[in-house]
């Protein structure tokens, strides 16, 4: 019953995809995204402690993934 | 139990003066955050970690320094290689149940034993163990908005050896406010368990006598692949959304956890065996993994907010909900405060069982281990942070995670012992980049 | 008839640059930001090769770019040629910081609310178009790279060279004063 759901995803990804298009800023309005904190892979080895602690001790692991964000430079 | 207590406040009291003595120092230096420094062509990044983990009541402690080497090797070309070395000993629950007996239990390699007092959690401290890991990655343009990486691990520890490949690629859209990204990879796990691999639901056998152990080692396969994708909301904040499949076919066993038999009073069952009556664990050797991940991050008048949320579900009927949350509080010299909350919480597998009864038949499937049960979880931590003059980057974290789970339903003498207790652990990590 | 270059500047500017990919500003943006832009006074720069750069304090390439350009500054600065580097910094006081770490011999212009960037439809960091020397876009590049600085190089000296056939040939065209 809750694999069914899962056919949402694609409907959900098209209309992510699709929203996504109307956000965003110009490239020289980067300049707090572009700041080493606010980037998604920031701590890198923190990350890969944390997730080895916890697919130890618990049943789930994974689901994160670091591109995009930042400058956007180049 | 006193030991560990003083030891977390002596921990505790550490931080402290490490972290008070650092900020002593840095009202010293001057009050602008020091520039972050540039990896020119050809120049090494380094990243060293350390964690310190420690389980109440006796349980796992484990020391994990990790070291990490980042070489730019062009414009957007770079290669990295992380060295783990993890370190475990103490001891950790056998899915056995307690009793208001002594018990005794074969040790896996089948020429030793340990007794559990009566009333006692039963938990076997074989774990003494090392495990080295090696992770190499390397990441390069495929076009001005395309880039790939390749990674290979490799993983060894006395019992187990785990190989593993992975690709991904990411491609920027919409002014590069849009990045999709997809990733795969396969993993080869190969264990030789201490001892052997039991068979399926094989009773544990006195020292001395055959102990109905496979020779050879068992192996799994395991294939991820994540999808996903990371926005740019506005100046200030950005989301990500990933859905994530995990297919894994093989040995899933923990070839060390056994379920007891009890009879209908509750106590062991006694087939005439001078060791307990227990079974080694029997499960699926097929998982498939299904995660949805969001994350959202904010920028706010200097601060950071960093939340995310993850629901998990598999074949096993284990489903999961994590929530993250972070929120730093940057200081005017680029010092910050990070205080950490994460909830998670899972369902128990269909096939966990917390015991066996020799009235009822055997299912296909069962395992007592207690990351298979039914709890919630909580991790409470704070983070420091400070840059040093010359930019090298310090991190200091102390956090504390509480699992409880949901005691399963009990009979007769089982009322009297606690099948799955609360447990918690400290957790102390020190980061330096430098 | 002579029309006058300066009137249609701003027009044949807007013109050039969007001939140079996609663009998604309209005509009637041309209006809106001339104050900057006659700030910016690029008419001044005519006769000259202009090479002009969109950067900002935040932009990791932009500190590989800002020594090149100090070399660009020294081999071509006596011959015609013009660095126009436009910071797009909305925090006061980043573009100084960066500034003392990577020095310019070259023009600094700011424009703190991007409006200069929206008007040449900047899309990446850094940006940089070359003009020739009656002030057209003929080259852009989008980011920095250390193996474009020999296609720079070329490209300079291009448009440093064919302006002595363009004026040449503009004289013989027959327009009548």
């Amino acid at each position: 019953m809750k694999h069914k759901s899962l056919l949402l995803l694609p409907i959900l990804g098209f209309s992510v995809l699709s929203g996504c298009s109307t956000m965003g800023v110009n490239a020289w309005e980067k300049d707090l995204l572009a700041k080493p904190e606010m980037a998604l892979d920031e701590q890198p080895l923190t990350d890969a402690l944390d997730d080895h602690i916890y697919f130890s001790k618990e049943a789930s692991s994974g689901g994160r993934a670091y591109a995009g964000g930042g400058c956007g430079c180049n | 139990m006193k030991k560990n207590l003083l030891l977390k406040s002596a921990l505790a009291t550490a931080t402290m003066t490490l972290i008070a003595g650092a900020a002593n120092a840095e009202e010293e230096q001057n009050k602008t955050a020091p520039a972050s420094k540039e990896q020119a062509i050809g120049d090494w990044k380094f990243d060293a970690a350390f964690l310190f983990y420690s389980e109440s009541d006796s349980r796992v402690s484990a020391i994990e320094p990790v070291f990490n080497a980042n070489k730019r090797l062009d414009e957007d070309e770079y290669l990295n290689l992380k060295l783990t070395v993890d370190s475990l000993t103490g001891a950790s629950p056998s899915g056995a149940v307690g009793s208001d007996q002594p018990l005794t239990f074969t040790r896996p390699s089948g020429n030793a034993s340990y007794t559990v007092n009566a009333n006692e959690h039963p938990l076997d401290d074989t774990f003494k163990d090392t495990r080295v890991a090696l992770a190499t990655n390397w990441t390069f343009p495929v076009s001005e908005t395309t880039k790939a990486g390749l990674g290979a691990n490799i993983s060894k520890e006395y019992d187990y050896l785990s190989a593993s490949v992975n690709g991904n690629i990411s491609y920027d859209f919409n002014n590069r406010n849009s990045t999709l990204f997809a990733g795969l990879s396969y993993a080869f796990d190969s264990i030789d368990p201490v001892g052997g691999a039991p068979i399926a639901f094989g009773r544990m056998q006195p020292v001395g006598d055959p102990q109905n152990k496979l020779s050879g080692s068992q192996d799994k396969d395991t294939l991820d692949l994540l999808l996903g994708i990371t926005q740019v909301i506005d100046r200030e904040s950005l989301f990500q959304f990933n859905y994530s499949y995990s297919m894994s076919d093989g040995y899933h066993n923990d070839p060390y956890k056994v379920l007891s038999v009890l009879d209908d009073q509750g106590n062991y069952f006694d087939d005439g065996i001078p060791v307990a009556n227990v079974l080694f664990e029997s499960r699926p050797d097929e998982r498939t993994k299904h995660g949805l991940f969001g994350r959202y991050k904010r920028f706010i008048d200097g601060d950071i907010l960093d939340a995310s949320y993850r629901y998990m579900t598999d074949d096993w009927e284990i489903d999961s909900h994590t929530v993250d949350l972070k929120y730093r509080f940057t200081l005017d010299n680029g010092d910050y405060w990070q205080p950490h909350v994460r909830y998670y919480t899972q369902t128990q597998a269909d096939f966990y069982q917390p015991y066996l009864r020799q009235d009822q038949a055997l299912p296909q499937f069962a395992s007592a281990d207690y990351r298979l049960a039914e709890y919630d979880a909580i991790t409470v931590g704070l983070e420091y942070g400070m840059k040093t003059a010359a930019g090298n980057q310090w991190r200091f974290s102390l956090e504390m995670y509480n699992q409880t789970p949901t005691e399963p339903e009990k009979y007769g003498a089982l009322q009297q012992q606690t099948l799955l207790p609360d447990w918690n652990a400290v957790m102390f990590r020190v980061n330096y980049s430098f | 008839m002579r029309l006058k270059i300066s009137q249609l500047f701003p027009s044949l500017l807007l013109l050039a640059v969007s001939s140079l990919g996609p663009s998604i500003a309209t005509a009637s943006d041309a209006g809106h930001n001339n104050d900057l832009l006659e700030q910016l006074n690029l008419e001044q720069y005519h006769g000259k090769v202009v090479y002009v750069d969109f950067w900002a304090s935040w932009c990791g390439p932009c500190r590989q770019s800002f020594p090149v350009m100090n070399e660009l500054q020294e081999s071509y600065g006596d011959d015609n040629f013009v660095i126009i580097a436009i910071n797009e910094d909305s925090e006061p006081g980043a573009a100084e910081q960066f500034l003392e770490q990577y020095p310019a011999n070259f023009t600094i212009f700011y424009d703190q609310n991007g409006e200069l960037a929206k008007y040449f439809k900047v899309d990446a960091m850094p940006t940089s178009y070359l003009l020739d020397q009656t002030g057209a876009a003929k080259y852009r590049h989008r980011g920095f790279r250390q193996k474009d600085v020999s296609k720079i190089n070329n490209q300079i000296q291009s448009l440093l060279a064919t302006t002595a056939q363009q004026l040449t040939s503009l004289s013989n065209s027959g327009d009548t004063e």
